[in-house]
């Protein structure tokens, strides 16, 4: 056992959002219009990416999506941990602890996959809801 | 002849010896892993109180500790410089008004307050939390202010401050973060400042300390003033901050923080001259109002005057010479309180000077 807890928090490098949802079939219109649409809403909202995994601070959002966590991305908005989830549908949830941002469909990225539409929403922990305010002041 | 068989040593029967054990101790080549675990220095409390640090606020009651706290609290987070979802406000020191109106604000901010009594949570549990969130490795980012200390453990018990110190350190260590409010003693020390409370194992223990102070100088109407003075530090924090509060009757908790503001130095030092020259008049008040006496008796030659007012307050000579002098000049605002002229053959006549502002 070590005396020093060794942390495995951010230990491994994964895919980025374009990689994952992007680059698969670049020229497709799909895949053309999610791009485009993803770029917007990282220059818009200042979201910051985060790719190495695991995130602890992401994963105790994520957990909390039951029912909602399809095509998640984990980003930072100034240090605090945002989550943004893409399930299909267009329902309202209800999250135990969390507060969410639904994106406007024109920065929605994901949009429509294999025929059905998605949202996108973006999630904080409650305690955090001012990062919503203040996405939500940018893109409006 | 009996051949010599060294007893075996436990490294030799594969056992781990203390050598091996006080070698796993060691941390060296642990310092990437611990420099990706170590905090940047953060604010928690702008100037204050930092991330992954003790810091331990000691003020008399009603000098508005929780309040400027909370305060600060919410500028950090405001500003997103903290995290709110890791930051756990134990108010164990309020009414149940008070534990209300400081949970509307703790969910309009975005933090946690928890309270003793409601919800399951009793004030035992902090101690044995912070302990759990040390081993876990959970403790990285968590920021705990307990309100007030003394419900947590027994400042006046040297046993027991030193082991909460103990268990606040290992929290500390796995990079949580404490802030502590706790009272001064109710004497102050001779230079009149206040002194902090209980024995010295917390503020020997923790990284930080401050001790709040009510400034009596003059200030607007209702508006009192507070110094931070730091005793102790541990990082590049201020060694002096000030803020004030407008106090009113009836107004909401809300009204009385939306009142907070910082106080630069310059006007920190103007209050602080103010409030000394307060102290220094009430000091001397009985003398000036003697000397005051004399003069509407027509008593308004220096040495007649020094006569009246030792005679009459029973002060020595010197005492009220030096009062005498100090108190003349032309400025009300800066304690002088009569004026002289100098006649034919140095002789002095004092005149009352008029209040030209509201008297200090």
């Amino acid at each position: 056992m070590f005396n020093w807890p060794i942390d495995p928090n951010l230990s491994v490098t994964g895919q980025t959002y374009r990689q994952r949802y992007v680059d698969y079939d670049p020229l497709s219109d799909e895949c053309i219009a999610r791009g485009r649409t993803y770029d917007n809403l990282i220059r818009i909202s200042g979201l910051l990416e985060e790719i190495r995994l695991p995130s602890k601070e992401h994963n105790a959002i994520a957990k909390k999506l039951r029912g909602a966590n399809d095509h998640s991305s984990f980003y930072w908005y100034k240090g605090i941990p945002v989550v943004m989830v893409e399930p299909y549908g267009w329902q309202d949830y209800e999250f135990v602890g969390i507060e969410y941002l639904r994106l406007p469909i024109a920065l929605s990225p994901y949009g429509t996959g294999n025929g059905h539409k998605t949202q996108s929403l973006l999630c904080v922990h409650a305690a955090n809801k001012i990062v919503l305010d203040q996405i939500q002041e940018k893109i409006a | 002849m009996k051949a010599f068989t060294p007893p075996p040593k436990l490294h030799d029967l594969g056992q781990e010896t203390a050598l091996d054990r006080l070698h796993g101790f060691s941390i060296t080549g642990n310092s990437q892993s611990m420099r990706q675990q170590m905090l940047d220095d953060v604010f928690v409390l702008q100037d204050i109180a930092i991330l992954g640090q003790w810091t331990t606020l000691y003020a008399s009651p009603n000098t508005g500790k929780t309040l400027l706290t909370l305060w600060l609290l919410g500028e950090a987070l405001r500003e997103l410089k903290v995290d709110g979802h890791y930051v756990f406000y134990v108010n164990a020191d309020d009414s149940f008004k008070g534990t209300v109106e400081k949970t509307e604000l703790a969910e309009q901010t975005g933090f946690h307050m928890i309270t003793p009594n409601l919800n399951g949570f009793m004030s035992s549990h902090i101690p044995e939390m912070m302990v759990q969130l040390a081993v876990t490795g959970e403790a990285k980012g968590v920021v705990i202010i307990l309100d007030t200390l003394k419900k947590f453990t027994d400042l006046m018990h040297k046993r027991e401050s030193s082991e909460f110190g103990r268990i606040s350190r290992e929290f500390i260590s796995a990079g949580g973060t404490l802030i502590c409010l706790a009272h001064t003693n109710k004497h102050r020390a001779s230079d009149g400042k206040p002194i902090y409370g209980g024995t010295s194992d917390i503020s020997d223990d923790c990284d930080c300390v401050y001790i709040l102070d009510k400034l009596d100088g003059r200030m607007f109407e209702d508006e009192i003033a507070v110094e931070f003075v730091n005793v102790k530090a541990r990082g590049d924090i201020a060694e002096r901050v000030s803020f004030s509060y407008a106090k009113k009757h009836g107004q909401s908790y809300a009204e009385l923080i939306d009142s907070v503001k910082r106080i630069d130095h310059g006007k920190m030092e103007e209050l602080r001259l103010s409030a000394e020259l307060t102290r220094q008049l009430e000091e001397d008040d009985d003398v000036i109002a003697s000397v005051r006496t004399a003069i509407n008796q027509a008593v308004t030659t220096k040495a007649a005057i020094v006569k009246f007012v030792a005679d009459e307050t029973g002060h020595s000579h010197a005492k009220v010479r030096k009062v005498l002098v100090v108190r003349t000049g032309a400025m009300y605002s800066l304690g002088h309180r009569w004026s002289v002229e100098i006649g034919a053959h140095n002789k002095s006549t004092y005149s009352i000077l008029a209040a030209t502002e509201p008297a200090l």
